[in-house]
């Protein structure tokens, strides 16, 4: 299938909208597996739809809602990873604007999310699958969505596929809303057009000169941009094959994704970092033996920070099923300039060797000797980018060597964010010091060394927990609701676990309102931990309790996260109960007022 | 599924409360004398990975498919065991 020197991007630029893109696959290769659902790789379990099926059912489903709703409505869609992608292709038929959201799960706060962006994308209708249908209807029926008509796209459509036809969309047209921004109380949806999913895309397959045919596949899901837009999408918009799994089946058994990629053929599969780590750990050498991974071209790694230990522990493990070190792929991006941005074709990880001193005053110099250094990975060229380092303070365009804001412009930069003037001003259309203008703030802080990008740390204060963004107002808010005895004021934050670049330790600061009561105190420490693991589904390595005043705000009020952290981290801080896992006690050098150490859990 | 469920279990429910106690302090990295039974195990740092990642390893030694979800039903040792071994109806105890 491969035509040797033919890259899968090719042509794609040029096309006039990304239903065209599908659609010339169900024109030229109408029986090729378009998708193939994996229930259990092992035993081979699984479904499959052509290009003229996925064409088809889109258009049936295009036809629905074409009935009901006018062009350019907002669509939510409420699916398992794998049932998706006809309900997203369905709204681009239709020329509507899909909203791909998490199927409202157990956590309350990923319910509130979900209506949260249902009620900012002010959808029309929602498109969801038969396995589903019940619990989205009780979901809609008990909030803002009652109103709204809701279709199983895997059932009886009622629709005739053959009365389609095609909508006026254009480049510009604005295809889908990804929210992956903003916390719970202020979702922000990142407007992507046609011309940004197939700019892309193009630049995706380009920059990594993926070959023609090569099979993607993966469980990174679909609601998150790197599951749209660098699993499915890519495969779609080349005529290739995508292969699917669910998260979860994943998360039970990571042997099954490994698994996955060799039976099915993948060449393709991104994940987060952690995903490369939860492998190395749970796989055993019996299981590894089984495997054949010579044929994984690309072990995309992307939408968390990623870790040299991390992608070389990888390789080493699984060396033995073939897996070439030269597959570890570091890619960086983020949904604000659609997905991609930077990568570099296989090829020897690419690592700089920096003194970490100065990196801490935001210099990027080699290290000479063996002590204080970080290794940092390399994530490949921009070359549909102008990148500029730029000091955020001051937006001075820093010169080489030094460490300052990522800004980027292009045309895979999006327009900004779905009906927020105030925020799209703050991120896109940033101009220079010396005047250049149009650039997209990322608000992750790097370097370029040698052409090539290098992400260093974050000036958000968006955290990054296992790939999943969380936001310290979202924690503290939830908190502040369900406990009486705290006060109100608390600053949650994350620490970087030691010899990492990332930093996914979550620490709750909080004040409290009777610091004398003791026994009560560590009552209260133990159900904090218990709603953020909860509500959130993260572990807090640290509680610790001040007494009122102790959380440290701005003359207007601001919460000074960055400034408690640095306190907790010093050991500059007394409070008044402190519980911390044993394995991080090293990291929260916290004292308390009643006894000499904190109290280990 | 409760028919299933209530067929008990394949060995002695005080062996897979050993076996669960073992594996949450394997994934909570502390000694396992270190896991109380009585309580939720989120309260002692068990992110929502881990709790899926439990719920794989009973699977795989009661050979049969679980919900996903189930520690959040049953988030305690005890509620959990009690639950698998038939002593509850689904639901009918957050453990």
């Amino acid at each position: 299938m491969t035509v040797d020197g033919e890259s899968g991007g090719t042509g794609i630029r040029e096309l006039p909208d990304a239903i065209e893109a599908v659609r010339r696959w169900a024109a030229r290769r109408p029986s090729s597996d378009a998708l193939i659902w994996v229930e259990d790789p092992g035993e081979r379990r699984d479904e499959r739809l052509s290009y003229a099926e996925l064409d088809e059912q889109a258009r049936a489903v295009a036809v629905w809602l074409r009935e009901r709703c006018p062009v350019g409505s907002r669509v939510l869609l409420l699916y398992s990873p794998v049932r998706f992608i006809v309900g997203f292709l369905g709204c681009l038929y239709a020329g509507m604007v899909a909203v791909p959201a998490p199927l409202p799960g157990r956590y309350r706060h990923e319910q509130r999310r979900v209506r949260g962006i249902a009620a900012d994308a002010e959808v029309a209708a929602v498109l969801t699958e038969t396995a589903h249908l019940a619990t989205v209807r009780e979901f809609a029926a008990a909030g803002p969505l009652a109103e709204l008509e809701i279709l199983a796209t895997d059932g009886e459509v009622g629709t005739d596929p053959g009365s389609w036809q095609p909508p006026s969309v254009h480049a510009g047209t604005l295809a889908l809303l990804q929210y992956t921004s903003g916390s719970t109380g202020d979702p922000k949806g990142v407007m992507v057009t046609h011309g940004n999913l197939l700019h892309n895309t193009a630049t995706l397959l380009e920059t990594l000169r993926v070959p023609a045919g090569l099979r993607f596949g993966g469980w990174a899901p679909h609601y998150h941009d790197m599951g749209l837009m660098a699993q499915t999408l890519p495969a779609l918009f080349a005529g290739s094959t995508c292969v699917l799994m669910e998260p979860v089946s994943f998360l039970k058994r990571p042997l099954a994704w490994l698994t996955m990629i060799d039976k099915y053929d993948i060449g393709w599969s991104p994940a987060p970092n952690f995903a490369y780590d939860y492998c190395v750990e749970r796989i055993s050498d019996e299981q590894i033996a089984g495997l054949d991974l010579s044929r994984w071209k690309y072990a995309v790694n992307g939408s968390e920070p990623v870790r040299v230990a991390t992608m070389r522990g990888f390789a080493r493990r699984f060396a033995p099923a073939g897996f070439s070190a030269d597959a570890c792929c570091p890619c960086y991006g983020l949904a604000e300039a659609t997905v991609f941005v930077s990568g570099a074709p296989p090829r020897p990880l690419g690592v700089a060797r920096v003194d970490a001193a100065q990196l801490a005053g935001h210099r990027f110099r080699p290290a000479s000797g063996d002590a204080g250094i970080r290794e940092l990975p390399s994530n490949g060229t921009a070359p549909e980018y102008d990148v500029r380092i730029v000091d955020p303070a001051t937006r001075a365009v820093l010169e080489p060597g030094r460490v300052g804001e990522i800004w980027l412009r292009g045309p895979s930069v999006t327009s900004g964010y779905w009906r927020r003037p105030e925020a799209t001003a703050q991120v896109l259309g940033a101009v220079t010091a010396d005047g250049d203008a149009g650039y997209l703030r990322t608000g992750d802080l790097g370097t370029v060394h040698d052409g090539e990008l290098y992400v260093t740390g974050r000036i958000k204060e968006m955290m990054i927990i296992h790939g999943r963004n969380l936001y310290p107002q979202d924690v503290e808010h939830e908190l502040r609701g369900r406990h009486p005895g705290l006060g109100n004021v608390g600053a949650v934050f994350t620490l970087a676990e030691p010899d990492s670049s990332g930093d996914d330790l979550l620490v709750v600061v909080h004040e409290v309102t009777d610091p004398r009561d003791r026994p009560g105190l560590a009552r209260l420490a133990g159900e904090i931990r218990h709603t953020v693991a909860r509500e959130f589904g993260v572990g807090a390595c640290a509680v610790i309790l001040l007494r009122r005043g102790g959380v440290r705000r701005t003359t207007s009020g601001k919460i000074e996260r960055t400034a408690m952290r640095e306190l907790v981290r010093n050991g500059e801080l007394t409070a008044e109960h402190v519980e911390v896992d044993a394995r991080w006690r090293d990291l929260v050098p916290v004292q308390t007022t009643a006894a000499r150490r904190p109290e280990l859990v | 599924m409760t028919g299933d469920l209530r067929a008990g279990l394949p060995i002695p429910a005080d062996e897979l409360r050993t076996f669960v106690l073992a594996r949450a302090a394997a994934l909570l990295d502390v000694p396992p004398q270190q896991v109380p039974a009585d309580r939720p195990l989120a309260d002692h740092g068990l992110d929502s990975i881990s709790a899926v990642a439990l719920v794989a390893e009973v699977e795989d030694l009661l050979h049969r498919e679980l919900d996903s979800d189930l520690l959040w039903e049953y988030p305690t040792v005890d509620g959990l065991v009690a639950y698998l071994a038939g002593a509850h109806e689904p639901g009918t105890d957050a453990g």
